[in-house]
């Protein structure tokens, strides 16, 4: 082809393709088109490329150029509403009365989106576990960390605000007791959330992690959805749908363990089970420590959940969870040595559905907790149980951009009984001293309802406002809880928080009976009032949280079997926490948790024969807590933990005298002002390590644990002789303590 | 427009061959032309579009963003399948391209020279999961939706093996659907080899297997038809790149030679080839040499 000739075939072609466009053009100037036209920047006034700038409900717009500028005509004329989006900002809209051959000129600022769309206020205030973005620990951190002996509360345990009251799993929050702290898995109540049970919780938590798809725990100020809880909130979700088949197959020192996840029709129905057998023997004998026992420590658990997806909003979860644990214990007591027998046995049922119903996300479950024990020492012999009926629902619903309102309602019923002996006289277990013969039933009914909405009034300002109310039938109190929270986001890594509210508890059935009904019980009372700080870039947080807590009408226990309904204390002090890369994903990784705690409340001192009310430091009055983790990848798949924990001693009331009691073959102790000595700082470091071996889809991994490497005889509480005259330190049965085992996972 | 594109590359690319030389007037006659084409492509760009010219639009973007390697345009491009999303009946596609258009915005941004934040490029990642999960949801059965959300899987736990644990087996599971659907869809096949060359042997990566799985994704391009212009058509001139890379890893030298000329046969323009592939051979080439 000559070039002459190209030429002009190129030139009619552009020709006839310009009469084309000019032919739409004079069509647009005629009257069908609209024209937007104007450019977009963020508030320091740079410009953004790449926005969407569009017609709503339309395909007409246009992407944002390098100088932020943005043109382009639509057909959508009258009343339009504009949008710009991008990620990163919040969205914008803007109303817009186009007119056909109008230009409308637009400039739009858009503001840095300041919290991220997944992230909801009840978990940005509280320690969160799981495997999304914002989680505060990976799940795989929870079971890596040295000393937490894959025990989800252990490692809860390394949160700020939790003091280490002993070596076990409970929770002790913020100067509260044990029994402060609600345990909830998928909207049911735990009721007895801890294997080897004691006064000060147990010695590990009765929920395998792996079951747990993530944790929500609040240390206070939480929002009025949690109820009858006066000092904090753990809040678990179980595992949902499983992807994928997987099986695994764990052996350790002291347990064995089974896991098989079943899709059984992908994405509709799915089964997950878990099986563990604890058998503590070998353990206990390689470490030197088995003689202390008469039965070591054995439980086993079983987990079966099925998953149905019934459609792609609705879903039914049913959990249903067994644990069973016996444990011989030789116990001195002041006045004899015994023998501690334990065993109990906790069942969970609970049918958990979900819906979207309108513009409604509705969770409701039911449930059902039984427990049954039985204890055993000198001429204690109790058989408790309890049986625990729940039904709640929660439904959550946006309205607009920024408003999310949520309300609620509970009702549970606890049935509980015990049967058998308890010493007559506080604390003297002596087979052949005095003991009361007992019978009680009793139930405990509740229910509450609760709305809260989450506003945010300015930009940087985000309020949670709410209240609930509970009634109990048999005490016939109802509590009304006004509770508040604002959040001020300084900049998109700092926030700082402002939380106000009253929170109650009902006492525990257990302390009813026929000397103290439960009608002679007002609900336990708490007002907590916190101010925080979180900071959070790249890799590192930090948060610092100051807190004020008041108690009123708590239950004191005068004796074995009566209870006043008159405590009073207060709780204040400063949690720190510093937090540093991620498990996996950075050499090193690791978090410091401080809490400065000052707690004292009303409490029983036992004078012989006569009691009187004092106030003194709290029995959870720890000082300076502070735990230190750190993790690291030594070489390719070895990775090491370690563990430094460091707490004031506890406060403990001592025994200054005694009087002979009964026929004399007993004493009756005369207590010192109560909580006016401590038992020795509590220091305790831990290490672990774990060798990841992938094998394809499969994995092998190997970990060995030393417990209390130091060696060190932490002091848990004082003996006395049986006459009072002498005492001796308690100390723990942990000392140097290896641990190891395999894991094989396998995903055909 | 992109048949006056292809019009215009076949008109202009001969003329270069047959006459060297062009005249100052033909040169002044060509820049006219050519101001007077961008003034009317300029008018088609602000106009008004339907859905599926919009789509066929932000798909001709994004094919000169992928040639030149130029963010720029494969931004622009994913706006533009971002707003296409709002056409109910264009949507399933338009959520896929937007979701292809981040993963290849992630693949030039995470290039070894690249200083792209990990955040960012989480950020295009999260998006494309986003897109993609829209897509499966809406037709399950598009195979190439799933195989492509398995790829953008694999690259999230790339970049946070944390989320290996929840996301390796979605994306298997996304990986196993999209076979299913379509075990002879040569994108399919591509991005399993894909997967399977970049993951590391004990993770269950085998080389081998990719290899096989770039040839059997070579045949499938070879046979595949697709007709309507609004459907996935890309990886052809890909899959010879990967083979490319494969033999350089090898140490083959001239079937990858041979591997990247087959890609530029097929796409002359493919920049990730042409700009980075071949000049990065041709130095291998040389220090063998030496």
């Amino acid at each position: 082809m000559s070039d002459s000739r190209l030429a002009l075939i190129l030139w009619l072609v552009v020709m006839v393709l310009l009469a084309i466009g000019q032919t739409h053009d004079a069509a647009a100037q005629g009257s069908t088109f609209a024209f937007v036209t104007g450019d977009v920047t963020d508030i320091d006034g740079l410009p953004l490329p790449y926005v969407n700038v569009f017609i709503a409900g339309t395909t007409d717009g246009a992407a944002t150029a390098l100088d932020g500028r943005f043109e382009f005509r639509t057909r959508h004329l009258g009343e339009q509403q504009l949008r710009a989006a991008i990620m990163g900002f919040e969205n914008f809209a803007q109303q817009l009365h186009l007119s056909a051959g109008d230009t409308a000129a637009v400039h739009i600022v858009l503001r840095e989106a300041l919290i991220r769309l997944d992230e909801t206020i009840v978990e940005a205030d509280a320690y969160t576990t799981g495997d999304g973005e914002t989680a505060t620990l990976q799940s795989l951190d929870v079971v890596t960390t040295a000393g937490a002996a894959a025990d989800i509360f252990r490692a809860i345990k390394t949160f700020p605000g939790v003091a280490m009251v002993d070596e076990g799993a409970g929770l002790f929050v913020r100067g509260g007791d044990v029994s402060e702290t609600v345990i909830l898995l998928d909207q049911a109540t735990v009721t007895h959330p801890y294997k080897y049970e004691s006064p000060t919780g147990g010695v590990f938590g009765t929920i395998p992690p792996f079951m747990v798809r993530g944790t929500v725990f609040s240390s206070g100020g939480f929002s009025a959805r949690y109820g009858n809880a006066l000092s904090a909130i753990l809040a678990m979700d179980s595992q949902d749908m499983p992807p994928v088949h997987q099986y695994s197959l764990g052996l350790g020192l002291a347990a064995l363990s089974l896991s098989a996840n079943v899709p059984i029709f992908p994405e509709r129905l799915g089964v997950r089970f878990t099986g563990n057998r604890s058998f503590t023997g070998a353990m206990f004998r390689l470490n030197g420590q088995k003689e202390q026992f008469l039965e070591t420590p054995r439980s086993y658990d079983g987990n079966l959940s099925i998953l149905y997806r019934y459609s792609t909003t609705g879903r039914v979860k049913v959990f249903n969870f067994t644990t069973e644990d016996r444990v011989g214990v030789f116990v001195p007591e002041p006045s004899f040595d015994g023998v501690y027998r334990g065993e109990s046995k906790t069942l969970l049922h609970n049918v958990q559905w979900r819906e979207i119903l309108g513009s409604w996300f509705v969770q409701t479950s039911a449930s059902l907790n039984r427990y049954t024990a039985r204890q055993q020492l000198g001429n204690l012999d109790l058989e408790p149980g309890d049986d625990t009926y729940k039904l709640r629902t929660d439904a959550e619903r946006e309205a607009g951009r920024h408003t999310r309102f949520g309300v609620g309602a509970e009702i549970e019923r606890v049935d509980s009984h015990f049967r058998g002996t308890v010493p007559a006289r506080d604390g003297v277990l002596d087979p052949a001293a005095d003991k009361l013969q007992l019978g009680e039933k009793s139930a405990s009914t509740r229910m509450g309802l609760y709305g809260e909405a989450e506003l945010r009034p300015a930009r940087r300002v985000i309020l949670l406002v709410g209240a609930r109310t509970d009634h109990h039938y048999q005490t016939g109190h109802t509590t009304v809880e006004p509770r508040i929270s604002a959040r001020f986001l300084v900049s998109k890594a700092s926030r700082i928080r402002l939380a106000w509210g009253l929170y109650h508890q009902f006492p525990s059935p257990y302390v009813s009976n026929a000397v103290t009904p439960q009608d002679a019980f007002k609900p336990q009372r708490a007002r907590h009032l916190i101010a925080g700080w979180h900071y959070e870039q790249g890799p590192m947080t930090l948060r610092l949280e100051a807190y004020d807590k008041s108690y009123r009408n708590l239950t004191l226990p005068i004796g074995e079997s009566t209870y006043l309904s008159t405590g009073e204390g207060e709780a204040r002090g400063l949690d720190f926490f510093a937090k540093y890369g991620r498990y996996l994903e950075t050499r090193f990784n690791g978090w410091i948790a401080y809490s400065l705690l000052h707690s004292r409340r009303l409490q029983v001192r036992q004078t012989g024969y006569d009691y009187t009310l004092e106030q003194g430091p709290s029995p959870y009055d720890i000082t300076h807590n502070i735990t230190v983790v750190c993790k690291a990848r030594i070489v390719e798949f070895l990775y090491g933990s370690l563990t430094f924990r460091h707490a004031t001693g506890r406060p403990v009331t001592p025994v200054v005298d005694a009087i002979p009691g009964g026929s004399g073959s007993y004493f009756l102790p005369v207590h010192g002002p109560p909580g006016s000595e401590r038992l020795p700082d509590f220091r305790r470091l831990d290490v672990s390590a774990n060798y990841f071996i992938p094998l394809g889809a499969h994995n092998i991994s190997v970990y060995v644990s030393v417990g209390n490497l130091l060696n060190r005889a932490n002091v848990l509480d004082y003996d006395y002789s049986p006459d009072y005259a002498s005492r001796t330190e308690r100390a723990t049965r942990y000392r140097r303590f290896m641990y190891f085992g395999t894991v094989f996972n396998f995903s055909p | 427009m992109p048949e006056l594109n292809r019009y215009l590359s076949r008109q202009t690319q001969p003329q270069k061959m047959e006459n060297p030389r062009i005249s100052p007037y033909r040169l002044m006659q060509c820049a006219i032309q050519l101001i007077v084409l961008s003034t009317f492509l300029f008018a088609l760009s602000v106009q008004a579009q339907p859905a599926d010219s919009l789509l066929l639009h932000a798909k001709q973007m994004l094919r000169t963003g992928e040639m030149e390697s130029n963010t720029d345009k494969i931004q622009q491009a994913r706006v533009m399948f971002e707003r296409a999303t709002s056409d109910d009946n264009l949507a399933t596609l338009a959520h896929y391209y937007a979701a292809y258009a981040a993963h290849q915005l992630v693949g030039l941004l995470s290039g070894s020279d690249s200083d792209t934040p990990g955040r960012e490029l989480l950020d295009h990642i999260d998006y494309a999961i986003h897109h993609l999960e829209v897509t499966s949801q809406r037709d399950p059965s598009f195979a190439d939706g799933w195989a492509l959300l398995a790829s953008v899987y694999g690259r999230k736990i790339s970049l946070r093996p944390l989320s290996g644990m929840t996301l390796g087996p979605k994306s298997n599971r996304a990986q196993k659907t999209a076979i299913e659907l379509a075990p002879d869809n040569p994108r399919v096949v591509l991005l399993k080899a894909v997967g399977d060359y970049n993951t590391p042997r004990m993770w269950g990566g085998d080389k081998k297997r990719a290899m096989d799985g770039f040839h059997q994704a070579a045949v499938l391009y070879k046979e595949e038809v697709v007709m309507d212009p609004l459907q996935p058509s890309w990886g052809h001139a890909t899959v010879y790149a990967w083979l490319g890379i494969a033999y350089m890893d090898e140490n083959n030298l001239p079937e990858a030679r041979k591997a990247l000329e087959k890609a530029l046969e097929i796409d002359p323009e493919l920049g990730w080839v042409k700009y980075g592939l071949m000049p990065s051979l041709a130095q291998r080439e040389l220090d063998e040499s030496k």
